[in-house]
């Protein structure tokens, strides 16, 4: 047999036996194996060592135990326009309305993955509590925690609301929606106030950031609280913890992430100069999106040169980069 | 409800936000992750190895391993690559191992892929036993080159092998399955 026909034949007929099943079991596989502790180098073996195996074993028993209850997880679901959900084990997703211009399910406790495919005419819409999602075409996770909800993008945009209070989450965002965070939110529209007004706040210096907040703070609080704030819909107290992050721990990891988020939010407020600047703060990192982020936040301020530069920029550095077609205009 | 492992999960510059997330340790990005990517990784684990003994450990291994190391990763929109070259060393351990196995029993070294038409199962049966019997570097190459189309200086960066010895091991491989008693 010719090569090209043996590789052609495998290519079309050999087939992994894969599916939703198998994917989400290796699913808890990995992330139970990355919260496992690496493996250390083998020492000599003390006699405490076959205590934790004994422990261990005993351990497994009981967990085979619990694994075999009789208590099934709920199936995933599929609508005939190819959006599927994939609720997670004690999860259950309800639908509540599948008509041609509208799907709606309920989801209660866990987690669930969804894969909803784009359709101009059709909405697609999670109700989690008192939470709202709404999809165009995307992939995204909630989960219903004890005492949050937290809404995870993997591509696409989703709108989530609460009460009067919108946000817009892209690809890779996540936010957390705390039900304590209700009170507020119900008292701010019954008193009449506009929800988003804060947003009109002019943004505090990084002097006045750092008076207010106490220095111990850690950079894994101050993302979790800028979280919060963006959740609440208050993009101005996000802006200052993110830049209380930045300030107070320049070296942290997170401190890129951080700029190139406040970079989102102040595109999201309309201050394409002010975005710019934060996505330029982050340099060539990110495999060059906070470069493309930076020529188009230029080209919206209408800061055509400098959009143009940052494009030139961008095209040379990574030729081979993700953005490197749409950018191509830019740089002409 | 079966998902095809053929699936366009996005661009890759979704990936990119997504890397940044798990570099910190989030769980959920690590899971995004998986799900984009986990398909295609146990295709190709599959293809190589024609069986599904081993393909669960490699697929876990090959993106505990990955995501334990991101912070190396410098290009984040080519997590697809990295993973596929992690996945390669797994897979030669394996089939090393198997390699050796053989010369102890044959019997142990039992390919049976699943193979979508069953007139053409023997053949592909053959077509496995064949490659069965060649190096196991070889064996990956020709996979990842002939069978999942990438470029051979592609493979020897996966293989990390020199692009000239990446090309006898594909041309040896070639000479195999054209001795083999596999037609069509």
């Amino acid at each position: 047999m010719r090569p090209d026909d043996a590789a052609r034949l495998i290519g079309e007929q050999v087939s992994v036996p894969w599916d939703e099943f198998r994917a989400a079991r290796g699913q808890k596989r990995v992330l139970g194996g990355l919260r496992k502790r690496p493996p250390q180098p083998r020492r000599a073996r003390s006699p405490l060592v076959w205590v934790a195996a004994a422990a261990v074993l005993i351990g497994l028993v009981g967990l085979l135990r619990f694994s075999f209850r009789p208590n099934s997880p709920q199936a995933g679901l599929e609508f005939g326009d190819g959006s599927s959900v994939l609720p997670d084990a004690h999860t259950r997703v309800v639908p509540e309305l599948v008509a041609a211009d509208k799907i709606q399910v309920r989801q209660s406790g866990g987690s669930a993955t969804y894969e909803v495919t784009p359709h101009p005419h059709r909405s697609f819409v999670v109700r989690v509590k008192e939470v709202r999602v709404e999809v165009i075409g995307t992939a995204f996770r909630i989960d219903d925690l004890e005492a949050a909800v937290r809404v995870t993008v993997q591509r696409g945009r989703v709108r989530v609301t609460r009460g009067a209070r919108t946000v817009i989450l892209g690809a890779g965002e996540s936010l957390l929606l705390r039900d304590r965070d209700d009170e507020v939110a119900v008292h701010a529209a019954s008193s009449g106030a506009s929800p988003l007004a804060s947003d009109s706040i002019p943004l505090l210096d990084l002097t006045d950031a750092a008076a207010t907040e106490p220095p111990e703070t850690s950079a894994a609080e101050l993302f979790r609280s800028a979280d919060d704030a963006r959740a609440a819909g208050n993009s101005v107290e996000a802006l200052r913890l993110l830049k209380l992050l930045v300030q107070q721990h320049p070296l942290d990891r997170r401190v890129t992430l951080a700029r190139f988020t406040m970079g989102r939010i102040e595109a999201q407020r309309d201050n394409f100069a002010e975005a710019a600047r934060a996505f330029e703060s982050c340099g060539n990192a990110l495999s060059g999106e906070a470069l493309a982020e930076a020529a188009l936040a230029r080209a919206a301020a209408g800061q055509a040169s400098e959009a143009k530069a940052h494009a030139k920029h961008y095209r040379e550095q990574f030729p081979g980069g993700p953005r490197y077609r749409e950018l191509a205009k830019l740089a002409e | 409800m079966v998902v095809s492992p053929l699936r366009v999960v996005g661009p890759a510059s979704a990936d990119v936000p997504l890397v940044a997330s798990a570099i910190t340790g989030d769980e959920q990005a690590y899971t995004a992750l998986y799900r984009r990517h986990a398909p295609y990784i146990a295709r190709l684990i599959y293809r190589i190895l024609g069986s599904d003994s081993d393909l669960d450990d490699i697929l876990q291994e090959t993106f505990v391993d990955g995501f334990r190391q991101l912070e190396a990763l410098t290009e984040h929109h080519k997590i697809r690559s990295y993973l596929v070259t992690i996945a390669v060393r797994r897979i030669h351990a394996r089939l090393s191992f198997r390699y050796r196995v053989r010369k102890l029993g044959q019997q142990l070294l039992g390919t049976s892929p699943r193979v979508s038409d069953p007139e053409l199962r023997a053949t592909v049966h053959a077509l496995y036993a064949a490659l069965g019997r060649v190096d196991p570097r070889h064996r990956i190459a020709w996979v990842l080159h002939r069978v999942e189309g990438y470029t051979l200086p592609e493979v020897a960066q996966q293989t990390t092998a020199s692009l000239a010895t990446v090309k006898r091991w594909v041309a040896a491989v070639d000479q195999v399955v054209e001795d083999s008693n596999a037609t069509r």
